[in-house]
């Protein structure tokens, strides 16, 4: 046996009987890695998006949104029955927005701050920073 | 545009890593169906297990799906894929089994020697009875085609050794097939 004999068997192909099997788990996974990277965009892009609106709500105005919310709710009082009970309702949905609202003024305010900017700032860049790494070993 | 099934069964693998590259699913779906029975042969040669080999051929696929545009054009696609496969089994290797590198070898060698010579059909059998680190450079050698220099720089090994495990393995094979 001389040696071009052995490169010819290292180079035979077997044959597996599962090789469309195989294909469509490779391709599977390609489309869910797909996916997930779309997913994960879009995400990104949602909380990028929320984050930019926070910064938009200036936090005194909480503060006078009081008297506007007790005569809201002294408007919706009227004689008619069904409006009177639709009222209640809005009323009632208007208070727990109100307070959800006002629970939500504190983590408002955190967002706000250029701290939390600079710390999820440096966060994603470094997320980026470690996916661009680990992308650039897979192959060197 | 569309790209019709009969097309890329009669496309060329060039003309399928470009359709790959810009971003055809379809098209690397047929290069996968081409190259996979040679690059999971090349994965077992290597000495991967059944599971473990078609896992590192799995992730080969997707990495090379990713790099598409940095193939060159330069040799055959699966010469790049076993190029790909072969390096990211060696750094599996050298980060879980360090023992493959050490110089006494005994407690990890095959448990007899081969009663019998193989036929040319039986080459897969008759290379599980090399020591590992030998049908390794091997392997590397002649199916992924490193060179003795290059498969040292992979394995961190003295040049030297790197051509004694392929001349052992090679007078091996030649002693235990049947030409």
């Amino acid at each position: 046996m001389e040696e071009h004999d052995l490169i010819s068997l290292f180079n035979r192909v077997k044959t597996f009987e599962d090789t469309d099997v195989f294909a469509n788990k490779v391709l599977g996974r390609l489309r869910f890695k797909y996916w997930f990277r779309q997913s994960l965009i879009a995400f990104a892009g949602l909380m990028g998006g929320i984050y930019a609106l926070l910064q938009f709500i200036p936090m005194y105005a909480t503060s006078n949104l009081s008297p506007v919310h007790e005569s809201a709710s002294a408007n919706s009082v009227t004689s008619d029955q069904t409006l009177r009970l639709s009222g209640e309702f809005f009323t009632h949905l208007g208070e727990h927005m109100f307070e959800f609202f006002m629970n939500m003024e504190h983590y408002i305010s955190l967002i706000q701050t250029p701290w939390f900017f600079w710390v999820s700032f440096s966060l994603c860049i470094i997320a980026i920073a470690l996916y661009y790494a680990n992308f650039q070993e897979e192959l060197f | 545009m569309t790209i019709l099934t009969s097309d890329l069964k009669s496309g060329s693998d060039s003309d399928l890593v470009r359709l790959g590259a810009a971003g055809s699913q379809l098209a690397f779906g047929e290069l996968v169906r081409r190259h996979a029975n040679a690059l999971r042969s090349h994965m077992r040669r290597l000495g991967a297990q059944s599971h473990d080999a078609d896992d590192m051929a799995q992730d080969t696929f997707l990495i090379a799906f990713e790099r598409l545009d940095e193939f060159r054009f330069e040799g055959p696609f699966i010469a790049w894929l076993k190029t790909i496969a072969s390096r990211r089994y060696v750094k599996k290797l050298k980060a879980n089994h360090k023992y493959l590198f050490v110089d006494d070898m005994s407690p990890y060698e095959p448990p007899q020697e081969p009663v019998s010579k193989f036929s040319q059909n039986d080459f897969d059998e008759a290379l599980s009875y090399l020591k590992p680190i030998e049908r390794l450079c091997l392997s590397l050698n002649l199916s992924a085609g490193f060179t003795h220099q290059a498969i040292a720089e992979e394995l961190d090994m003295p040049l030297g050794t790197v051509k004694s495990h392929i001349k052992r393995g090679l007078d091996h094979l030649k002693q235990v097939i049947i030409p």
